[in-house]
């Protein structure tokens, strides 16, 4: 007997081409399992693959005992929220949210009392109570998107799927909603499936993340995971704000250390570092510096790098330096509150314990 | 419990019931497209390869007699009446429609203005391409006939264009009357078409080349005609099949007279038919005027979708 | 070129104000950003000095020439929107060209000065792509490039990042913020955005319904608000807004919230000495606050509460923290060093102190630190 949510070695071709390859998941009921990537990278498709609007050409999905493929989207019994709303324009907020409580094809009846109750609670959760009678043409991009949440999550359903539901929220709602969601979906009996585009977004609503690029899934794993190592430099780009700097180099060894080398960057390897990079000397690498492990000093000095600043944009709290280093960009999260002019000089230090190092050619991490 | 066993109630709200399910049999797409496509086969394709069955027979008085090959398509192509009747086409649809096509053009830039009364003005704009083209035809025939008619009478005749005969009788002139006609009643469509046309596009570019001091002239030649150039195309093409086929203003106003002079293919089919009993000749005429369109249409296709990027 | 805003208001049909009143000035070379949610009258602004719309009453000065008067293309501005508003049919050399050729100049200027654009924005190998094949940021490149190129007086982005991927976001951000100053170029940017405008401006102009609210520099908005809405709008997290009540016990002058009192130093009480009100409104920056060491330091005042959320930012955690007391529940969030193991439902005891809060008029939500006495 198993439960939740199971994708296996899913592959799926649109007009020839194989939009996504070998995905496999498996989402326990109570889970948030948050799909994150770049637009295109095949997030939707999955979605619309778990809840019956596209059959894969390779593989199965299992929801508990249940094969999903087997069975019609009408009968898979998964909520699903559509990136584009999907309202039905006839009908007012309230109707939209309750419809699918209120469908003949439904195999429970509700209540009209629990109905109305429903749609009171979600409403006023999502901040669009007022706006029950009013019909989708009426409503803004962020309010047409909060109704078709609430009519997702209006549902018992087997599981839930959530494509992009807070996008067109401002920051403080969608905070909120985060929170709000996290509670009710990790108290139901179901898997709860969260795409978003938006990679520190994933990385706050998921139990774990799924990175989608290019239709493969680059990395499986907790937020932390994902975050401190990433496994591709595909990854690596995609989270953090903003994201890791990756600088190709190559290896050097010298006096019994290793180091880091480009053009005119010589860099002393900590030693557990220098340990897994062996199998790869010679090849090139990429280094992987976050924009926090690093910072700008006065003056120069051994084991410092020496750029030249390229924009400064001060965020009161902390400022970001962009900073060329050769003919390649770095962005650097500082705290210093002072004005950086463009092309100043700059040395910058960097923080070796938190050093990500990725191959050169296959570009996975090390 | 799992989810499994007793699924809940309410799910996949929004998803069009049984589409997945019967998606895995594969005749269910074929079964939706059958209606459409029996109907079409039924009212269009049949009778379309029907004729061309006619059209290499011996038939007259509603007979289907000798296979007789291309027959027919000779005797047409050595009819002089066929090569007026191209003529005719020819010289219509080279007149009137970059006639309608510029003033068309014309009053869609002058409605697009901020004018007065245009609430009034559009509604307006529709009534020549609502009314039946008979309808059409008749009202013209009586306001240009000869030295009764209220605008030949008024206005033709005053300036000594013409004299005591409607400009239909003139061999010289029915022509031109019909493309005036023609004129009448297909610019106001060709005006709210493109005036439509024009609404749609977006305003920033417009603001764009204002900041940047473009002048209207400029706007209009470096910014609406291109970015309007893919409606043009479609709704000129359009117009000029339509043209070449035209039928009823001229059955009305002068059924193809006086002699041959507004005799166009559409009305010579007719006479082949109708007037003679020859169906397998006018069906190979109807084979021909296909076949120009075919062509004409895929020149017309392949240079658009390079020009374009359209399609 | 400096512009000058002078009483610039704007009306629709006698009745309905879109912007009121507003005194502006932005020095030359610098970038000004008006910032405000939708609605507030930025982008009306924006196209008043840009002359696509006219001014109702009140002046525009762009230096020591007034405007007002002049049509959009006798301005010499250029104008980069939020949709690029790029000629579709048209290669990105062409775009770029395009402003040049109205004015036809010689075909050798034109292929110099647009080379010159087409390498400063690195669009050089896409040169003679059709310009809606391109990303987003690509596009939003070549719309700056033709704005560039006929080196205008004064240069007007109209939310220019609004509809990019988050990266490009970053990319050009940074891209538009060094040509601006590599340039020195005059320009106002309208945003709703308020990473982007103090990322990219030298002064932040931040408006609601028509209403100048507050025009300083990103640090200032930042440190000083002026009342609530700023506080709100400038930050990210944004400022929590708790209420709370001003009490004096023997000179010392107490704050006291849902679940906290808090004493407050002699230099804030000496500039609350003006005010009679009682009932405030506490600003407190989520990142001016932490986690309670064991025992917290004096003039440190805590709240207890439960997590109800914790947002992952990499570097930091944003806790979502519900602080109950007395019957009434307060959500503070606090940016704090992370990551941490606190999830939903974890206790946790919040430190902060008076040095970076802000108060608040309860009412009329004026800032009661900054304001001058009436």
């Amino acid at each position: 007997m198993t439960s939740g949510l199971h994708l296996q070695s899913i592959a799926k071709d649109f007009l020839g081409t194989r939009v996504l390859h070998d995905i496999s998941l498996a989402v326990t009921p109570g889970e948030i399992l948050a799909i994150t990537g770049p637009s295109g990278a095949g997030k939707t498709t999955t979605c619309r693959l778990v809840s019956g609007l596209e059959m894969p050409d390779e593989g199965e999905i299992f929801l508990g005992d249940t094969q999903l493929t087997a069975l019609p989207a009408s009968k898979r019994h998964v909520a699903h929220m559509f990136e584009s709303y999907a309202l039905y324009p006839h009908l007012n907020v309230a109707q939209n949210i309750a419809f699918p409580l209120t469908s003949p094809a439904r195999n429970r009846r509700y209540k009209r009392a629990d109905v109305e109750a429903k749609v009171v609670e979600l409403t006023r959760l999502t901040q669009i109570e007022h706006l029950r009678h009013r019909l989708p043409g009426a409503l803004s991009g962020g309010q047409k998107q909060r109704v078709a949440l609430c009519r997702a999550l209006a549902q018992d359903a087997a599981c839930y799927l959530l494509d992009e539901p807070i996008s067109h929220l401002d920051a403080k709602l969608r905070n909120e909603l985060r929170g709000h969601i996290r509670r009710r979906q990790t108290k139901v009996d179901a898997p709860t499936l969260w795409s978003t585009p938006d990679a520190m977004e994933a990385l706050s609503i998921g139990d774990r993340v799924a990175v989608l690029i290019d239709g493969r899934i680059e990395q499986l794993g907790t937020p932390e995971e994902i975050y401190f190592s990433p496994a591709t430099t595909s990854v690596a780009r995609l989270v953090g704000d903003p994201a890791m700097n990756l600088l190709p180099g190559a290896v050097a060894a010298r006096e019994g250390a290793l180091f880091f080398e480009r053009e005119g960057v010589s860099l002393a390897l900590p030693q557990p570092i220098a340990k897994r990079i062996e199998p790869v000397m010679g090849h090139g690498l990429y280094l992987g510096v976050r924009p926090n492990a690093m910072d700008i000093r006065d003056g120069g000095g051994p084991g410092t790098l020496q750029m030249s600043v390229y924009a400064w944009e001060p965020f009161g709290k902390y400022a970001i330096v962009t900073a060329k280093l050769g003919e390649d960009l770095v962005r650097i999260k500082t705290h210093r509150t002072e004005r950086f002019a463009a092309n100043q000089p700059i040395a910058v230090t960097l923080d070796p314990t938190s050093l990500v190092v990725f191959d050169g050619t296959t570009r996975r991490s090390l | 419990m799992t989810a499994t066993d007793t699924p809940p109630a309410g799910a996949a709200s929004a998803s069009p019931p049984r589409l997945a399910h019967h998606r895995e049999s594969r005749w269910y797409p074929y079964a939706l497209i059958a209606p459409t496509m029996i109907t079409l086969t039924v009212v269009a394709l049949i009778p379309f390869l029907y004729m061309g069955y006619i059209s290499l027979h011996e038939a007259r008085y509603g007979q289907l007699r000798d296979f007789i090959w291309f027959q027919n398509f000779a005797t047409l192509l050595a009819d002089p009446r066929f090569w007026n009747s191209m003529w005719v086409a020819l010289v219509f649809v080279c007149i009137a429609v970059p006639i309608e096509f510029m003033l068309g053009l014309i009053g869609a830039l002058l409605l697009s203005q901020k004018i007065r009364f245009r609430n009034v003005l559009i509604p307006l704009l529709f009534i020549p391409s609502m009314m039946a083209p008979i309808i059409v035809g008749l009202v013209w025939k009586t306001m240009l006939a000869g030295s009764w008619g209220f605008v030949s009478y008024n206005i033709l005749e005053n300036f000594g264009i013409l004299k005591e005969t409607s400009i239909f009788a003139s061999p010289d002139l029915a022509l031109y009357g019909i493309i005036f006609v023609d004129i009448w009643e297909w610019t106001p469509f060709m005006m709210l078409t493109f005036f439509a046309g024009m609404q749609a596009l977006p305003v920033n570019p417009y603001w764009a080349a204002a900041v940047d001091g473009a002048n209207p002239v400029q706007i209009f030649f470096k910014l609406t005609l291109p970015m309007l150039a893919p409606l043009l195309f479609v709704i000129g093409l359009l117009r000029l099949i339509d043209a070449f086929k035209v039928y009823d203003t001229i059955f009305i106003l002068t059924n193809g007279g006086p002699g041959t002079a507004t005799e166009s293919p559409s009305v010579l089919g007719y006479k082949y038919t109708f007037d003679f009993w020859n169906i397998g000749q006018s069906s190979a005429l109807a084979v021909v005027i296909w076949l120009i369109f075919f062509i004409f249409c895929n020149i017309f296709y392949q240079v658009a979708k390079k020009r374009l990027n359209v399609f | 070129m400096s512009i000058f805003l002078n009483g610039v208001s704007k009306t629709y049909g006698g009745e309905v104000v879109a912007v009121r009143e507003l005194d502006l000035k932005c020095p030359t070379g610098q970038m000004l950003a008006l910032l405000g949610p939708s609605g507030c009258g930025k982008s009306t602004t924006l196209k008043m000095i840009a002359g696509i719309e006219e001014v109702t009453t009140g002046e525009i000065w762009f230096g020591d020439r007034p405007v007002s008067a002049l049509p959009p293309g006798a301005r010499n501005i250029a104008m980069v929107f939020e949709d690029y508003a790029l000629y579709a049919h048209l290669s990105v050399f062409e775009n770029i060209a395009f402003p040049l050729r109205l004015r036809h100049l010689p075909k050798r200027v034109i292929e110099e000065r647009v080379e010159g654009m087409l390498d400063l924005l690195r669009l050089g190998d896409i040169r003679d792509e059709k310009v809606r094949k391109l990303s987003g940021g690509a596009q939003q490149r070549v719309a700056i490039g033709r704005a560039l190129v006929r080196d205008p007086d004064v240069i007007l982005f109209d939310e220019p990042l609004s509809h990019l991927d988050a990266d490009q976001k970053v990319q050009l951000r940074t891209e538009i913020k060094r040509l601006q100053q590599t340039q020195g170029l005059t320009s106002i940017l309208v945003t709703h955005d308020q990473t982007e405008a103090i990322a990219m401006s030298d002064a932040i102009a931040v408006m609601d319904h028509g209403v100048l609210q507050q025009v300083g520099s990103p640090q200032e908005l930042y440190e000083t608000p002026a009342n609530t809405f700023v506080a709100t709008f400038i930050g990210e997290p944004p400022m929590n807004l708790l209420p709370a009540r001003l009490a004096r016990k023997s000179d010392v002058l107490f704050l006291e919230g849902t679940g906290f009192t808090l004493p407050l130093s002699a230099q804030k009480g000496a500039a609350l000495t003006a005010t009679n009100t009682t009932d405030v409104i506490m600003g407190l920056r989520p990142e001016h606050i932490a986690l309670a060491p064991e025992t917290p330091l004096e003039h440190q005042a805590v709240m207890r509460g439960e997590v109800f959320f914790r947002e992952h930012r990499g570097d930091t955690d944003v806790l979502l923290v519900d602080i109950a007391a007395d019957g009434t529940t307060a959500r503070v969030s606090a940016d704090i060093a992370g990551p941490t193991a606190l999830r939903e439902g974890a206790s946790v005891a919040l430190a902060f102190d008076d040095r970076r809060l802000s108060l608040f008029d309860a009412e009329t939500g004026t800032n009661l630190l900054t304001a001058r006495a009436a």
